[in-house]
């Protein structure tokens, strides 16, 4: 007796391949259909879920929270403006009561001082003393001060002049303030 | 007649034939047709509303750092100390007055000149149009006095350095000396207040550690006295309120 004898038919064996196609195609599309409701669930249910309109309304709570404050708030705002426009004209101005101090303590007690000008930038001092000595010490210790420059810069001495009838020497310095 | 699809090599296409593919197959129709459908709303339905919640948590991300800044610039407005805002604000206002404060300004100089022990000679300053801000090249706008002193140099000295801590705020720009006259020029600073279109949205900025001190070291200025402020605006501003608010 033969074993070899195939009694499943190709044809069968075909609609069974099918089935299981149709099968397998049943169970994505339903796979599919679960899927893109899940999705659409879940994407309500955390669209809905965001806060925004709560954080809005508290925003515009807090909003009229600051109107009522709005005075102070303007107040407040003044003294920053006034703050920065007062230590911009502080920033700015010319420490000319420190340049005369600091030249003057220089300036030895036999000598006075004739004349003095401080203009856009440039000063000018005349002084005069019947002694060169105290002359020469003041040119040094201004030209160290030039030298510094922390106070006047660019010091020139424009003129030692010597009267005969007087019996005084004249001194006249001009110099950039900083 | 039944044609096999799968061996026939060339199929016509008329209605049996159709028919004939169509109940072949029509069990297959509708999980193909979900299928399709469904990446369809995927694509068409379920991404723009991806595409819209990430918006969304992008706008309430947005938003609650807003309220969380709005929530600190409102308490801070309320840990506020009202007295002191308003002692600083009108002395800063006095410092950098916000019209021409010609009281001021005179009271200044006397101040100045008593503490100093200098006298003052003669001066001249002109005011202008009160109501109106000169139009000055410099950033703020300022009264140019010129002002004649009776003292020695190292007396000017003391003047400028006194009338540098005195209200309102100056500047010196020349000073001519010759023998015990001195003939300066001084220029007094004011500012009006600007247009006050503050947001309540804008962020309150706080005083700074360095403006606070500046704060305290002009508080020690000279002054004719706090008080004075609102009447000196009123009668210098004809009768209009320098008040911003």
């Amino acid at each position: 007796m033969s074993s070899d004898i195939n009694l499943v038919s190709s044809k069968t064996h075909q609609l069974e391949k099918e089935l299981e196609r149709l099968k397998a195609l049943k169970i994505i599309a339903v796979g599919s259909l679960s899927v893109v409701a899940l999705i659409s669930i879940l994407l309500f249910v955390i669209t809905i879920t965001l806060p925004i309109s709560s954080v809005k309304k508290d925003k515009e709570q807090t909003l009229s929270n600051i109107s009522a404050l709005h005075e102070k708030l303007v107040k407040y705002s003044l003294i920053n403006n006034r703050l920065s426009d007062i230590s911009g004209i502080i920033k700015s101005r010319k420490n000319y009561d420190l340049l005369v101090s600091t030249v003057l303590n220089k300036l030895p007690a036999d000598l006075s001082v004739d004349s003095m000008t401080i203009d856009s930038g440039t000063f000018t001092l005349v002084i005069s003393g019947v002694s060169l000595t105290p002359i020469d010490n003041f040119i040094e210790d201004i030209i160290v001060l030039g030298n510094e420059e922390k106070i006047i810069k660019n010091l020139v001495i424009q003129g030692l002049l010597a009267n005969a009838d007087t019996g005084k020497y004249t001194l006249t310095l001009k110099a950039d303030t900083l | 007649m039944e044609i096999d699809i799968k061996t026939a090599k060339k199929v016509n296409l008329n209605s049996q034939a159709i028919t004939t593919v169509y109940r072949h197959y029509k069990d297959n129709f509708l999980p193909i047709g979900i299928i399709i459908a469904c990446i369809g709303i995927l694509f068409f339905v379920i991404a723009p509303q991806f595409k819209n919640y990430l918006s969304s948590k992008e706008e309430l991300k947005t938003q609650t750092q807003k309220l969380k800044f709005l929530k600190n610039n409102y308490n801070f407005l309320l840990s506020l100390d009202d007295s002191k805002t308003d002692t600083d604000f009108k002395m800063l206002s006095k410092v950098l007055p916000p019209n021409k404060d010609f009281v001021g300004i005179m009271s200044a100089i006397t101040i100045v000149a008593s503490k100093t022990f200098v006298t003052v000679e003669d001066f001249d300053f002109t005011l202008g149009d009160l109501n109106k801000v000169d139009d000055n090249s410099s950033k703020y706008p300022l009264i140019k006095i010129n002002v004649n002193i009776g003292g020695s140099a190292k007396d000017i000295a003391k003047f400028i350095a006194e009338l540098y801590k005195t209200v309102p705020a100056s500047q010196v720009t020349s000073i001519k000396t010759a023998g015990n006259v001195s003939s300066l020029v001084i220029n007094f600073y004011y500012k009006p207040f600007p247009p006050q279109n503050v947001n309540s949205e804008s962020f309150v900025v706080p005083i700074s550690a360095k403006n606070q001190s500046l704060i305290e070291s002009v508080s020690l200025w000279n002054s004719s006295g706090l008080d004075a402020f609102p009447d000196v605006s009123a009668s210098v501003s004809g009768g209009t309120n320098p008040s911003p608010f």
